[in-house]
């Protein structure tokens, strides 16, 4: 195990919340308040397997992180998942051609995340 | 078992509150600057976070709301809405709606839908309106949460259902076989997805095979490009999982792929242990809300009966308490007690609730650090100080005293840093008030420009909670009453705009708050007119200024001509100052006619500790708190006398004070009888002043107050208790309680 997980949210409860559910599944958490912090995690050297990103963010949105994390050399493949509102249609598809691989639908359950993140968790 | 994200409901509740004011303050800018994009997405983010935390949380009422909120700032960001005014006055009293939506959810209460209700209408006539006049499908004003959520509900084909019915029926496992052709976007390495991860999802489901090779669409090896997926499969699946569940395999490229699947209806009837096991542990559907639904909300869904025949059935059903007493088991007043009973426990577990969710900080961890650090070295000072304990000798002293005075730097430094952690910027309590002085300057038709200050000052949360309500007051007060009318302004010589001044600034140990207008001041005739007619002075008693201004905080006193909306009801200032003195501060008035007026709340930084001098009469040591320290004297035989109907007084230059002696007070034995012989502390409350007599001055230190009331009972005259330094109790004396003592002592003596 010991797989890492960056959580990307600028409400801390979500991060608080999302933090709580995957560290209590076994995984290690990485937190970023916006695109822009998690990048600069990223630059300096975390190195998750698996992203999970808010789109409406501050500095840096989610579709701007994902764009961002694609570009970099290590996090091609990724899995990076966002969270969305149900009336985010249009930002789905944004996401996907941004290079996302999945979406977590807002509200969810800790329990279906944990089970979308095992879908596409690198083993 | 479940994961229980209940305990993050304070935290929740925090932001929200931070997200509301994020879009108040955002709103009020957005007037100024209609177009500003970058504050429209700021509210928009907002707003989001609060819908989408709800959510999560189930206050689906305080998400529906905001949702609609958010329908409207996405249509303004979009340009196919105006940020007009009657837009930004919906838009902030629907701020105040998710504000009273939200307090509801956190004290279990219900919303207060006689407010909600009409907003959201409006914002939904709001929505609608320039859907029609863009005369363009507004995707926005359309979305509802309900049905976008795909995955949620799903529509099965009638084939899948009435087999999976006759599976119910026999408990045989209905198995279908599927044929699935998908063809994935080339692109689908660059989003991090493994199509080998796929199938292997199917392969869960049931027995999966492989057919064909797509050999049409194999790129030849100059053309293959190892970061593109030029493969295509198609299988056949055996399966008794329902088709939704092989659609929920493919759900992150279903949008992107070329998929197809298909039902093989002719192999229906496959059984074999696997399929049997499996139906077993069926996996769980994504979405699925385990909350179970009112009957009636499930027969209106299905279509079965109208809402209006729901709420009909519903409103002839009997109460339990009306069968109850029909059938003669119970008396109506035992029903009548026991549902008032209900209510109040009802009411004390809101209040309960109310108050717990209320104790939640947030602390930067930069604080923390500092606070772990500084513990570290307390540790490391307590090892060295044992260490010497064990093998001391006379020789060592030097070190003990240096190692002792490294303690006291660690302790102070601590209780800063503790101190520290409950400090919050007091902007936090200025936030409100641009919202508040806008709709004032509305009502009273009066132009208002308001200026915050030193928002950044901090200070202690309980003080901040506090004075929210003091400080509205004396905004209202300035908006109301100091601030005249443009017209007046204009003949005055001023201009039209008026401008009250919040500023925040810290001043010693204590941080003030002045609330500052240039308006007309506080009229002097008219003050003691009133104060005349309510036998609170005589026209005799030529007051100064100084003491004609503080008898606007007396209880029931208004000057206003009319009572108005905004202030002038008779309560107020008087609340005011005890609320402020409640959090052992004080309000001072300066005021020039024609010129304005300020009010100044002192206040002490944290409520827990205070600045105190220690006194001693007889054995006993007591705390005075030092804000309230003017000087300290010893009086002359023949400056103190004993005046009939106001007991003894001392004459300090020429101003008479009551002298109340500590010793009488409180039962003890002094050192002194003779005030020649004792000193005189001359202390000060709300402009009153009371010359208390003790043996001796001891010095000054800091005290950490302990409620008397809490731990023995409410004495006369005492604010708390303390532990000293060798380990006795000492009390905190009440000033305010002091003074009142004297004026009664001095009534009962006449």
């Amino acid at each position: 195990m010991g797989k890492t997980i960056l959580i990307v949210d600028d409400s801390a409860t979500m991060r608080q919340m999302v933090s709580f559910t995957l560290t209590g599944a076994g995984f290690d958490v990485v937190e970023a308040g916006d695109g822009q912090e998690a990048v600069g995690k990223l630059n300096a050297g975390a190195k998750p397997n698996l992203v999970i990103t808010d789109l409406n963010m501050p500095k840096m949105d989610g579709i701007s992180f994902i764009k961002a994390v694609r570009g970099m050399a290590g996090f091609k493949f990724t899995p990076v998942l966002m969270l969305t509102t149900e009336s985010d249609e249009n930002k789905k598809k944004e996401g996907q051609a941004a290079g996302a691989t999945g979406w977590i639908v807002k509200p969810f359950k800790p329990e279906q995340m944990l089970q979308v993140i095992a879908k596409v968790m690198p083993s | 078992m479940s994961i229980d994200l209940s305990k993050f409901q304070g935290a929740f509740f925090e932001e929200s509150a931070e997200h509301i004011a994020t879009m108040e303050e955002g709103l009020l800018r957005l007037e100024q600057q209609p177009g500003d994009l970058d504050l429209l997405n700021r509210i928009f983010r907002a707003a989001h976070s609060i819908k989408g935390n709800a959510g999560m949380f189930g206050f689906a009422a305080v998400g529906e709301f905001t949702h609609k909120m958010e329908n409207i700032l996405d249509a303004l960001r979009n340009g196919q809405m105006e940020a007009d005014k009657p837009l930004i006055d919906l838009l902030l009293e629907a701020t105040d709606g998710v504000k009273g939506l939200l307090e509801a959810a956190r004290t279990d209460a219900a919303p207060d839908e006689a407010t909600v209700g009409p907003l959201r209408a409006r914002l939904q006539a709001r929505c609608s309106g320039s859907a029609a006049a863009a005369s363009a499908p507004s995707v926005a004003c359309d979305a509802s949460p309900a049905r976008e959520a795909p995955h949620v509900t799903r529509e099965t084909s009638p084939e899948g259902a009435a087999l999976c019915v006759m599976r119910d029926a026999a408990d045989e496992p209905c198995v279908t076989r599927y044929t699935i052709h998908w063809a994935p976007d080339p692109a689908v390495f660059q989003r991090g997805i493994d199509p080998s991860r796929i199938v292997r999802e199917l392969r869960r489901l049931g027995a999966l095979t492989a057919k064909g090779v797509d050999l049409d669409h194999m790129p030849s090896l100059e053309e293959l490009d190892a970061n593109r997926c030029a493969r295509s499969w198609t299988f056949t699946l055996e399966t008794d999982h329902p088709r939704e569940e092989i659609e929920d395999v493919f759900e992150f490229v279903r949008d992107t792929s070329d998929l197809t699947i298909t039902e093989d209806r002719d192999a229906l009837s496959v059984t074999s242990e696997h399929f049997r096991r499996a139906s077993k542990n069926p996996s769980p559907v994504m979405g699925g809300d385990g909350a179970q639904k009112p009957l009636g909300q499930i027969l209106v869904e299905e279509g079965v009966v109208s809402s209006d025949a729901l709420a009909q059935a519903l409103s002839q059903q009997k109460r339990l308490g009306e069968i109850l007493v029909e059938q003669q088991v119970a008396t109506p007043q035992q029903i009548t007690q026991a549902l008032e009973k209900q209510q109040k426990l009802g009411q004390a577990a809101q209040a309960q609730k109310a108050a717990a969710a209320a104790t939640t900080i947030r602390v930067d961890t930069d604080k923390i650090d500092k606070l772990i650090n500084l513990v570290g070295e307390l540790v490391i000072t307590q090892s060295m100080l044992s260490d010497l304990g064990t093998r001391f000798s006379a020789d060592k002293l030097p070190v003990l005293q240096e190692r002792l005075a490294e303690l006291e730097r660690n302790t102070r430094e601590i209780q800063e840093r503790v101190m520290a952690v409950r400090m919050m910027p007091i902007g936090t309590a200025f936030n409100r008030f641009p919202r508040l002085v806008r709709d004032l300057s509305a009502k009273n038709g009066k132009q208002i420009h308001l200026v915050l200050s030193g928002e950044d000052t901090e200070l202690d949360k309980t003080v901040i909670e506090s004075i929210g309500d003091p400080l509205t007051h004396l905004v209202r007060n300035s908006a109301d009453h100091g601030l005249e009318l443009p017209d007046e302004r204009v003949a005055a010589g001023k201009p039209e705009l008026g401008t009250i001044t919040l500023n925040a600034f810290h001043e010693g140990g204590n941080i003030c708050i002045t609330v500052a207008d240039d308006g007309r001041g506080l009229n002097r005739e008219k003050i003691l007119a009133k104060a005349i007619a309510q036998g609170l002075v005589t026209e005799a008693d030529k007051l100064p200024d100084e003491q004609i201004w503080p008898l606007i905080f007396r209880p029931g006193f208004s000057t206003a001509e009319k009572v108005t909306d905004v202030s002038g009801r008779g309560v107020g200032m008087d609340v005011v100052k005890r609320n402020i003195e409640e959090l052992g501060g004080t309000v001072s008035i300066k005021t020039e006619a024609g010129k304005g007026t300020t009010f100044t709340l002192k206040l002490p930084l944290t409520l827990a500790i205070i600045d105190g001098l220690t006194v001693r009469v007889g054995l006993e040591t007591y705390i005075v708190p030092l804000l309230s320290v003017v000087e300290s004297i010893q009086p002359q035989e023949t400056s103190v006398k004993t005046v009939v109907g106001k007991g003894e007084v001392v004459n300090v230059r020429g101003t008479y004070h009551t002298v109340v002696r500590l010793a009488e007070a409180f039962g003890v034995k002094a050192d002194a009888t003779d005030p020649a012989q004792a000193i005189l502390v001359i202390l000060e409350t709300e402009g009153e002043r009371v010359a208390v007599m003790v043996d001796e001055l001891l010095g000054q230190q800091q005290v950490v107050i302990k409620s008397l009331e809490k731990n023995f009972q409410k004495v006369e005259g005492l604010a708390g208790a303390t532990i000293l330094g060798d380990g006795a109790v000492g009390f905190i004396l009440d000033v305010r309680g002091l003074i009142e003592l004297a004026r009664n002592g001095a009534a009962m003596a006449a």
